[in-house]
């Protein structure tokens, strides 16, 4: 009966809702800057990748893609909208976590330096906030 | 009793025939008058000088008599001044004798006698070496079970203690002593331990696993079933508690039964200081006794699964510690837990001030040069040592290695599910632990009670083990 319970447990855990991404393999991302170029809506990062799309899904495939690492969003914690990309923040709002910090910025190829201009001076608005409004 | 049986008359030939081609057995012909008697014994296990002066002088100066059979009685009545006088019922209790430190003396036509005249310990009493403790009792158990019994005898000198002795092992007859306390230890408990014993037939019981692997009955587990300890204040504490004891001769332990849980997180330290003190200690003990089981695996989950519950500062330090390893996080547990293990099996095979010196090469040197050449992470190497370290607190090495594999086991199912892999690994463990009994006593029957209560508080023995009297103390 025993052995039986064992089996079953450890057969559950084949069945188990996670994806294995080693820690090793993750790129930790501090910043991400957002902004549009012509059609199309371009996501960068301080670490110097970019993804386009024609929406921010998109976008963020095409990041997730073109980086040679796995994207770590959980770690960012500056956003940089220009300002007509703003219309995009409420979806990025669904992989960025609430306490990123928002700025209305037009911001390209400077992530890097953005963010360590925040990180002294600060004073954005949390994503929360943004999706509260 | 030895089981092969040797059948024959006692005579001088049939008692040589048992003891041919053995070196060490001694025979001597004695004269007493016009007769002719006949000494036997296995040199090394008598002292000769108490066989010279308390057997072979009292023979040649005052044993006589008209006849064999008188020199026989006199001999048994006190002429031959010894205090153990055995006589003899056939060949199979001389040789039995023999075998356990008696000199033989042989009447021929109408029987022998055993006079006990055992070598003094092979070794003094010496203090613990593994369960020492700053303030508590210093007499270890020693290799000779007659002595351990003395011991015991010391700590409890109440005419209620009961000591059963039995041989078990069809070669060896190893001398086995089951020891509890009358009108305290529930007779069942007894009687099931006597059972185990009379079970076992095996050729030799000389290690501490047939002991406890006999008496057990042999479970599929890593847990220790049996409690053993070197101190025979101890022994003599889990006596007093409504236990049985167990001594083996030519083992320098006691075993208590039943063991649970409970009783092999305590150590003989907890006695001997404050009850304030001994309970932090004891709460420490758990904590360690959780990290060692499940830091490995819980880092493993959260490295390679969950990383979104690891803070951000740790996380970011985390994986720039990891940027230059080439191995995944999985490899670099598994391989550090494989390491720890090499290093503690290394330290125990080899002498000590050896030991040592490879344990701090291995455990600093190569581990910090394993971490500058970028091969670990040194969080890895953290955790793994911290489980580790914290394995080394558990009062019982039978535990702590049982941990030992189980830790290996969380972590593989870890490796295979993240966090969902740790919780079945827990509820498994917990389901395989609920199922151990020793004695018919539950594994995990005493749980809860972590803190170590003010001793003129406990007033009663624990009534898992139905003792006669539950009463302690007014």
């Amino acid at each position: 009966m025993r052995k039986i319970l064992y089996i079953a447990i450890l057969s559950l855990l084949f069945f188990a809702p996670v994806e294995r991404v080693d820690v090793s393999k993750l790129l930790p991302i501090r910043a991400v800057a957002v902004y549009t170029q012509g059609n199309e809506v371009v996501l960068e990062t301080d670490t110097e990748h970019k993804g386009t799309g024609r929406d921010v899904v998109q976008a963020l495939r095409n990041l997730k893609k073109e980086t040679p690492a796995v994207v770590y969003l959980d770690t960012a914690e500056y956003l940089l909208v220009s300002r007509e990309a703003e219309i995009y923040i409420s979806q990025l709002s669904d992989w960025l976590k609430p306490s990123v910090k928002v700025s209305i910025c037009d911001v390209r190829e400077q992530v890097k330096e953005a963010a360590e201009y925040l990180d002294v001076h600060g004073g954005a608005t949390e994503l929360r906030h943004w999706r509260t409004k | 009793m030895p089981e092969k049986a040797y059948f024959g008359e006692m005579t001088d030939a049939n008692v040589s025939t048992i003891f041919r081609d053995a070196a060490d057995f001694v025979r001597r012909e004695l004269r007493c008058g016009e007769f002719k008697i006949y000494a036997y014994a296995i040199d090394g296990l008598i002292a000769a000088a108490y066989a010279s002066d308390y057997i072979f002088k009292p023979i040649t100066q005052h044993l006589q008599a008209d006849t064999v059979e008188g020199l026989y009685h006199h001999a048994l009545e006190g002429m031959i001044y010894n205090s153990v006088a055995v006589p003899c019922k056939d060949l199979n209790q001389i040789a039995f004798l023999l075998v356990n430190g008696f000199c033989v003396v042989l009447f021929p036509g109408v029987g022998a006698i055993g006079f006990e005249v055992k070598t003094p310990d092979k070794r003094g009493t010496a203090a613990p070496q593994v369960e020492n403790t700053i303030k508590g009792a210093k007499d270890a158990f020693v290799e000779t079970v007659r002595s351990n019994t003395s011991y015991v005898r010391r700590h409890l000198r109440s005419p209620d203690l009961r000591i059963f002795e039995t041989q078990v092992g069809k070669r060896s007859l190893t001398n086995v002593s089951v020891v509890w306390l009358e009108g305290i230890t529930d007779p069942e408990l007894v009687e099931r331990m006597k059972k185990r014993l009379s079970d076992i037939d095996i050729d030799g019981m000389l290690s501490p696993s047939s002991v406890e692997e006999y008496v057990t009955g042999s479970r599929a587990t890593a847990f220790p079933l049996l409690q053993y300890t070197e101190r025979s204040d101890r022994f003599c504490q889990g006596i007093l508690d409504g236990r049985v004891g167990l001594l083996v001769d030519g083992l320098p332990l006691g075993y208590l039964a039943p063991a649970d849980l409970m009783y092999l997180m305590e150590s003989p330290e907890d006695r001997s200081r404050d009850y304030v003190g001994a309970s932090m200690v004891r709460v420490l003990r758990y904590l360690a006794l959780a990290a060692s089981l499940l830091l490995p695996g819980l880092y493993l989950a959260v490295a390679a699964y969950h990383q979104a519950l690891i803070p951000l500062p740790l996380l970011i330090s985390i994986i720039e510690s990891k940027k230059s390893v080439p191995f995944t996080t999985t490899t670099e547990v598994v391989g550090l837990l494989i390491a720890f293990e090499l290093l503690q099996e290394s330290g125990i095979h080899l002498p000590q001030a050896v030991g040592q010196s490879v344990s701090v090469i291995g455990g600093i040197v190569v581990g910090t040069a394993a971490v500058e050449a970028g091969l670990i992470s040194p969080v890895a190497l953290i955790i793994v040592s911290i489980a580790g370290v914290c394995g080394f607190v558990l009062p019982n090495r039978d535990l702590a290695n049982a941990v030992r594999v189980w830790r290996f086991l969380i972590v593989l199912l870890a490796a295979l599910a993240g966090l969902y892999g740790v919780a079945a690994g827990i509820v498994i463990l917990l389901i395989h632990l609920s199922g151990l009994e020793c004695l018919g006593v539950k594994y995990l029957s005493r749980t809860g009670r972590i803190l170590r209560r003010r001793l003129e508080k406990s007033k009663y023995r624990s009534n898992m083990l139905h003792p006669r009297d539950r009463r302690n103390q007014r």
